[in-house]
């Protein structure tokens, strides 16, 4: 039927004429030259250029097959409709059509043209990647990647969209129409579509996860598959429809009924895979919906598990596991005992003191009917069997957070949270692979119990797991628990191991054995290693003042694909378990962990300050950041970008080894949310924070936007009204304001080593609240129940007011020192904590992250205040040195930002006598937002409006401020944005704003001066003012650099000042120097209210409103 | 070879009848398609191609129905559409190339020996390298036949092929396919130019509004038209009434007017002598005349 010459000729001569076709050319030569680029700078590293997805296995070629593949897409999609437009309307054609050949062997050989000259096309690519690769040196090259990519990306999207576009031109007939409504397909599914419906409308595999891990590989493999097959089928079934649809007369009668039996199997095949995968998701999403709600059913507990003895058989992609539980169960109390285990694991069978028992399974949970307990300690058994459901894990997260991309910069990798695989096991608590007493909220406070582990598994494999390691024979191994722990983890896998002893403590590194590529960076390090590591520890320790709680630190190379979710009721992921750290296999693609480019910058950093540096030196300090910057202290990047609907903490990053210091060692049981254990894990968090004070762009801290959303309401109301989703940072703010508050009544460093005791006596100890209280009640100085109640049910704030800060230089025998006071008034309604932290001394230039931060050049204070409700007070230190800057923190006070920098007068060296003091007075000092002789009008007070005209007028402008209003729908206040401007006005917050409580403003990008902002201000006392307006300090780091001079600041505002003689313009150059109050000048206004107008019209980029005030003369 | 056309009708969705009830018979040699524009010879020629199904009726070749031996007939199919003038990038010998191959020459020698031979007998194989759509309007046309005569067609339907040629090309032109007429094929040339209708042509048809008006050879049809062509000279004034009255032929002026060719069915009074008709007497008289009456 088909014959086979016919279709090679017209492929033949199809493939010439597209080679010969100018759009091709053009576009191809693009996508050519853009990844030509791509693979120089980013892969091979020439020039500066660095992507650190290069060492990532398999990145090179899906992301050069990524890009290419919508590059084709467009290419395709235009050639296709202009091969069916160039049939119809040309006789030319017709010459051929009357030839001998089916109309199947034209279309097909039409398809297999174009395919030639993309496989060619794809060819070229692919041998770029290689090349850049093997030039690179650093990147190994994954052969087998290179077939899959192209035959998983390209090849089914050419086929679909060849196809759609084929038989969408048979319909439309218009080539020109049938090219903007594919391109408007291909636009949809890209910008607004993507992932959405199961993933089933991404035809260009934009969004699918196609990372491959070393040790995985997909992970996903079914599921990719159906997808990408469903869509070839597609792609095969327009095919035959548009041969059925061809305007040519068929050749044989027959054919047509062959054509239709394609049809149906094609049809049906994609159809039927299509379903079974979105079938499969929904039916996930349904076990994922009860899990969730059996969990909110749950209610507390009676019984306790004392220990675990497991022993777990990893049989190719399932385990098989056997556990024997001591059980004990609390006298008075009585319930069915409750268990958790992944529904993805079959119970085979349960057993009490040796006996089988009947036991009801639903979802996640095990119910042992409490009829058939009799003893209140007991045994009990357990086999199960099977895989782990990752769809159930994190059952609370939203779908939406949980369908966002995880994404490498740019490509995609998958989410999973758990792996059996024939060569790789990886299970976390969250997988709740071994039973757990399912309580309410258990998923938030798991007791800390002793496990006995064995493990076996193929003999060429390595088991990682906590407690002390004993490996039996081939492929067995036991672990026996060195205490109790409230996680546990398994790992089984094909590594390497290194390994060094630091103080006692095992600190081990497990790679995949392919990946050394970081060898070469650190060979001169030898025992040095150790040196730095102790060095580090005992920075990070002498931070936190806690000391490192387990013997083992490893940290496990893990899959690309692997991914943990961070909660809100703690700073730790299933990244970090104890004694273990699952870091992303070479390095996870992130900036830092660039090796090559790291060195580079520390080579150029040390030329330009004329360092020699040897390369020793060089490794060593590449060694320290490394480290650093991933378990230490985690670096945020510019362009790292937070996971949609994610939680975001400032300073946290998901390798951090701070859980293992708190998190796994210390939990405070209460009913509900452990809301202590959280505050003092958000505390003791707070002392690695390093970010100095605040400033610059602008925007809100987490801390801020808590403020806004507790408004009026306590936290026991919020916990009840809001979603689980949005609470963790208002856990976080809160508990900083609990333990702050604590604070008050002690010195900061005897609070502290208090804290710390009471930490280090607690750990993996299963404590309730009611056996913590007396700690905490030593702790506070205070009744600590009435704080921690009063606590959770407050709904008012206080509301503080700060003065100047003044600085006198004094005499204290003969030292000179310097004595600092600041007024500070609560006008709130309750009473309230203000931290005051104050750094001395000038700055002092150290670069290099690990060179300033841990080697304390600075000094700095601390000391928080309780402030009384109406109370106006004095806040003196004395310093040996000149403040730089004077910071305060006011928690969850009205003020915003929460966390402001005073502004300092100039130090006063009179010599005169000053009644210096430390500590808190009361102050004679009248603090007042406005004198009575002032009429103020701020952007938040009602007398401020704005204007906004014509927004829209290019459909760029249209597509900005759709964007921006996607940007800014989420907070109320963003930050000040220098590039791409709001074309409305903007509310925006930070400390460089005026503000009564909240420091806010408004800003909007130049416009034509139709949109303005007014401040009517009411004058009672008729008379001469003086007219100021408040332009806050916002400086464009981008254009003003340290050469650019004024570049960033000089600005000039056109004001309108109605007064009783008229209308005044005024224009206004605001530079450098020249900020804050400035005046508009002198003008008589009689009573009543009166009107200062701020126009859009500008010569520079953009206008900030904020407040006017009227100064009567 | 022979075609038989059997009651063939082509009606299209606006209602125009291109073709009613069209009988006719083609026997191998040249047969000539003669008739005014939308007279239906393309629609007539696309069915013949497979390009197009009729309405209603049936072509037979060599007692086969076409409909059911699409790829028996395509197989003998030699095509030159009447508006050969776009090409793909290719060049002149590729597209001959691609021409011989879906005609079926799969040895690759032979083929391109075979495209050779075309490029010569049409005269293009200088410039068989250059990019088709870059030839001039002649030589795209004789491209046109090159690729409807490669791989030996039994069948070449060409239409309307010399529109927009000049004379020189057109001689050409004609004389390539009287020499094929020579052989064992059928070649159907359709055409609104009398003078394509050479005497090769073995048989021809006039086809006019979708109906057969006369089939057989063009000597038969020239003769259906003795004694009605005359020819006489007229002052300016006469001019006016006689073309009003006859179809005029040719006019020469001469000092006291002209000297006029005309067709008339009857003289009514005029004074003029009878002149040996030729095929385009012929065909004026048969429009102006017999199809009218043939009509009524």
């Amino acid at each position: 039927m088909i014959s086979l010459f016919n279709v090679r000729t017209i492929a033949r001569f199809e493939s010439k004429t597209l080679l010969r076709s100018w759009f091709f050319r053009i576009f191809s030569a693009i996508a050519i030259v853009f990844l030509l680029m791509f693979n120089m700078f980013a892969v091979a590293g020439l020039g500066d250029g660095s992507w650190p997805g290069r060492v990532l296995p398999s990145a090179v070629p899906y992301f050069n097959i990524w890009i290419l593949n919508i590059a084709q897409s467009i290419i395709a999609i235009f050639l296709s409709a202009d091969f069916l437009g160039r049939d119809k309307k040309l006789d030319t054609t017709e010459a051929f059509y009357v030839r001998n050949m089916s109309n199947i062997d034209y279309v097909i050989g039409k398809t297999l043209g174009i395919l030639k000259v993309f496989f060619v096309l794809n060819v070229i690519v692919l041998a770029i990647g290689i090349l850049f690769s093997i030039i690179g040196s650093e990147t190994t090259v994954n052969w087998t990647s290179y077939l899959i990519y192209p035959l998983l990306i390209s090849l089914p999207t050419l086929l679909f969209i060849l196809g759609l576009s084929f038989f969408a031109m048979t319909l439309i007939r218009n080539q020109a129409i049938t090219f903007v409504v594919l391109l408007g397909l291909v636009a949809l599914s890209l910008f607004y579509l993507q992932n959405k419906f199961y993933g089933l409308i991404d035809f260009l595999g934009f969004f699918m996860p196609f990372m491959r891990s070393d040790f995985t590989g997909f992970g996903n493999e079914t599921d990719l598959i159906l997808v990408r097959s469903a869509f070839l089928l597609l792609g095969i079934f327009f095919i035959l429809a548009t041969v059925w649809r061809l305007p040519r007369l068929e050749q044989q009668k027959f054919s047509k009924s062959i054509l239709i039996a394609g049809l149906l199997i094609t049809g049906v095949g994609a159809l039927a895979m299509m379903s079974y995968k979105a079938y499969g998701d929904n039916a996930n999403q349904n076990l994922r919906a009860e899990v969730s709600q059996l969990n909110q059913k749950l209610k507390s507990t009676p019984y306790q598990i004392k220990a675990y003895n497991v022993d777990l058989k990893h049989e190719g992609e399932k385990i098989n596991v056997e556990t024997k539980i001591d059980v004990s169960k609390q006298e008075d109390n009585s319930g069915d005992l409750v268990l958790a285990l992944n529904p993805g694991l079959k119970v085979l069978e349960v057993s009490i003191d040796g006996k089988n028992i009947d036991f009801e399974r639903k979802a996640h949970l095990i119910t042992i009917d409490k009829n058939t307990i009799v003893k209140e300690s007991f045994a009990l058994g357990l086999k199960y069997m099977g895989v782990i459901n990752d769809m159930v894990m994190f059952p609370e997260v939203s779908d939406e957070t949980l369908l966002s991309l995880n994404r490498l910069d740019p490509i995609v990798a998958n989410k999973q949270f758990s792996f059996i695989e024939k060569d790789y096991v990886l299970l976390t608590r969250e997988a709740n692979w071994y039973p757990v007493v399912a309580s309410k909220l258990y998923w938030t406070r798991y007791p800390f119990v002793k496990m006995d582990l064995k493990v076996e598994s193929e003999p060429d494999l390595k088991v990682i797991s906590q407690g002390e390691s004993n490996q039996l024979n081939d492929g067995a191994w036991q672990f026996s628990p060195q205490q109790a722990l409230n996680a546990h983890s398994v790992v089984i896998g094909n590594f390497e191991k290194v390994s060094t002893m630091v103080d006692s403590i095992e600190f081990s590194l497990y790679y995949h054995p392919k990946h050394t590529f970081f060898k070469p960076y650190f060979t001169e390090l030898g025992d040095t290693a150790s040196v730095l590591i102790k060095s580090m520890k005992d920075d990070f320790e002498r931070q936190l003042a806690i000391s490192y709680p387990f013997k083992k630190l490893s940290i496990v190379e893990s899959p690309i694909n692997f991914y943990s979710y961070l909660r809100n009721w703690s700073l730790s992921t299933e990244e970090v378990m104890p004694e273990m750290v699952f870091f992303p296999e070479s390095g996870g693609g992130n900036w830092q962990n660039d090796l090559s480019n790291q060195k580079r910058r520390i080579d150029q950093r040390a030329k330009e300050r004329n360092e020699e540096m040897s390369e020793r030196d060089i490794q060593i300090e590449m060694f320290k950041n490394y480290l650093g910057d991933n378990f230490i202290r985690p670096r945020r990047f510019f362009f790292g970008r937070q996971q949609t609907g994610e939680r975001s903490v400032e300073n946290w990053g998901r390798y951090q080894i701070f859980p293992l210091y708190y998190t796994y060692t210390n939990s405070v049981e209460e009913e509900g949310y452990p809301l202590l254990t959280i505050a003092l894990e958000n505390y003791l968090h707070e002392r690695l924070s390093t970010s100095g004070p605040p400033g610059g762009f602008g925007g809100l801290s987490t801390n801020d936007e808590v403020i806004l959303k507790l408004k009026d309401r306590s936290l026991t109301k919020l916990i009840e009204e809001e979603e689980v989703n949005v609470l963790g940072n208002i856990f976080a703010s809160k508990g900083n304001q609990l333990l702050s508050s604590f604070k008050v009544n002690s010195d900061a460093v005897s609070f502290d080593r208090q804290l710390n005791k009471i930490i280090e006596e607690s750990q993996f100890q299963n404590m309730n609240i009611e056996e913590f209280t007396p700690y905490m009640n030593q702790l506070a100085q205070n009744d600590f129940s009435e704080l921690y109640s009063n606590w959770l049910k407050d709904e008012d704030s206080p509301a503080f007011m700060f003065s100047n800060v003044d600085v006198w230089e004094i005499k204290e025998g003969n030292r000179i020192r310097y004595f600092v006071k600041v007024a500070v008034a609560n006008k709130g309604d309750i009473d309230g904590i203000v931290g005051f932290t104050i750094r001395e001394g000038e700055r002092r230039g150290g670069r290099g992250r690990f060179r300033s931060e841990f080697s304390m050049d600075q000094t700095s204070n601390a000391k928080s205040f309780l402030i009384q409700k109406d109370e106006t007070v004095d806040i003196g230190f004395v310093l040996d040195e000149v403040p730089r800057d004077v910071t305060v923190n006011t928690y969850l006070a009205k003020n915003i930002p929460s966390e402001q920098r005073l502004d300092i007068n100039d130090v006063i060296k009179d010599q005169r006598v000053v009644d210096f003091f430390e500590g808190k007075r009361p102050s004679t000092k009248k603090l007042k937002y406005a004198e009575d002789f002032e009429v103020i009008v701020d952007n938040e007070d009602e007398g401020c409006q704005f204007v906004n005209t014509g927004e829209s007028r290019t459909i760029k402008d249209w597509w900005l401020s759709r964007q921006n209003e996607e940007d800014d729908n989420s907070e109320t206040y963003g930050r000040i944005r220098f590039w791409n401007t709001p074309i409305k006005w903007q509310p925006v917050a930070g400390q460089e704003f005026f503000g009564e409580y909240l420091k806010s403003g408004y800003y909007k990008r130049k416009g034509s001066g139709e949109g303005y902002v007014s401040w009517i201000g009411q004058i009672k006392a008729p008379g001469n003012y003086e007219v100021y307006v408040y332009v806050p300090n916002i400086r464009d780091r981008f254009r003003g650099g340290p050469g650019g001079g004024q570049r960033g600041y000089e600005r000039d505002f056109h004001y309108t000042v109605e007064h009783d003689d008229g209308e005044e313009e005024v224009e206004l150059n605001v530079t450098q120097d020249n900020n804050g109050w400035l005046s508009l000048g002198d003008y008589y206004f009689s009573e009543g209210p009166t009107t200062i107008k701020l126009s859009d019209q500008t010569n520079s980029d953009y206008v900030i409103a904020d407040a006017v005030k009227w100064v009567k003369k | 070879m022979k075609i038989e056309i059997k009651d063939l009708s082509q009606v299209y969705k606006n209602d125009f009848r291109a073709l009613n009830r069209v009988d006719l018979e083609i026997n191998s040699g040249m047969f000539g398609l003669l008739g005014p524009n939308g007279a239906g010879k393309s629609t007539l020629m696309r069915i013949l191609v497979t390009l197009q199904k009729p309405t209603h009726g049936e072509v037979f070749v060599n007692g086969k129905p076409l409909s059911k031996n699409r790829q028996e007939v395509r197989s003998y199919l030699g095509y030159l559409p009447q508006d050969f003038r776009f090409f793909a990038k290719l060049r002149t010998w590729e597209f001959l190339d691609y021409a011989a191959s879906l005609a079926g020459i799969k040895n690759k020698k032979q083929r391109l020996s075979a495209v050779d031979d075309l490029l010569e007998q049409v005269g293009l194989f200088d410039v068989r390298n250059r990019f088709a759509n870059k030839l001039s309007g002649g030589m795209k046309r004789r491209l046109g036949i090159a690729q409807a005569l490669i791989g030996d067609p039994k069948i070449i339907i060409v239409d309307e092929p010399t529109t927009g040629l000049d004379p020189e090309e057109r001689i050409r032109f004609r004389n390539i396919l009287s020499n094929l007429s020579q052989k064992e094929v059928i070649i159907i040339l359709s055409t609104h130019i009398v003078g394509d209708i050479s005497s090769t042509c073995s048989q021809m048809a006039l086809l006019n509004a979708g109906e057969v008006h006369f089939t057989g050879s063009p000597e038969d049809f020239v003769k259906k038209s003795e004694g009605h062509v005359f020819k006489t000279s007229v002052t300016f004034d006469e001019m006016k009434h006689i073309s009003e009255a006859y179809p005029v032929i040719t006019s020469i002026p001469d000092p006291a007017g002209y000297e006029v060719e005309f067709v008339a069915d009857k003289l009514n009074g005029w004074k003029a002598t009878e002149v040996q008709p030729n095929l385009e007497h012929a065909y004026v008289y048969f429009m102006e005349y017999l199809a009218k009456t043939q009509k009524d």
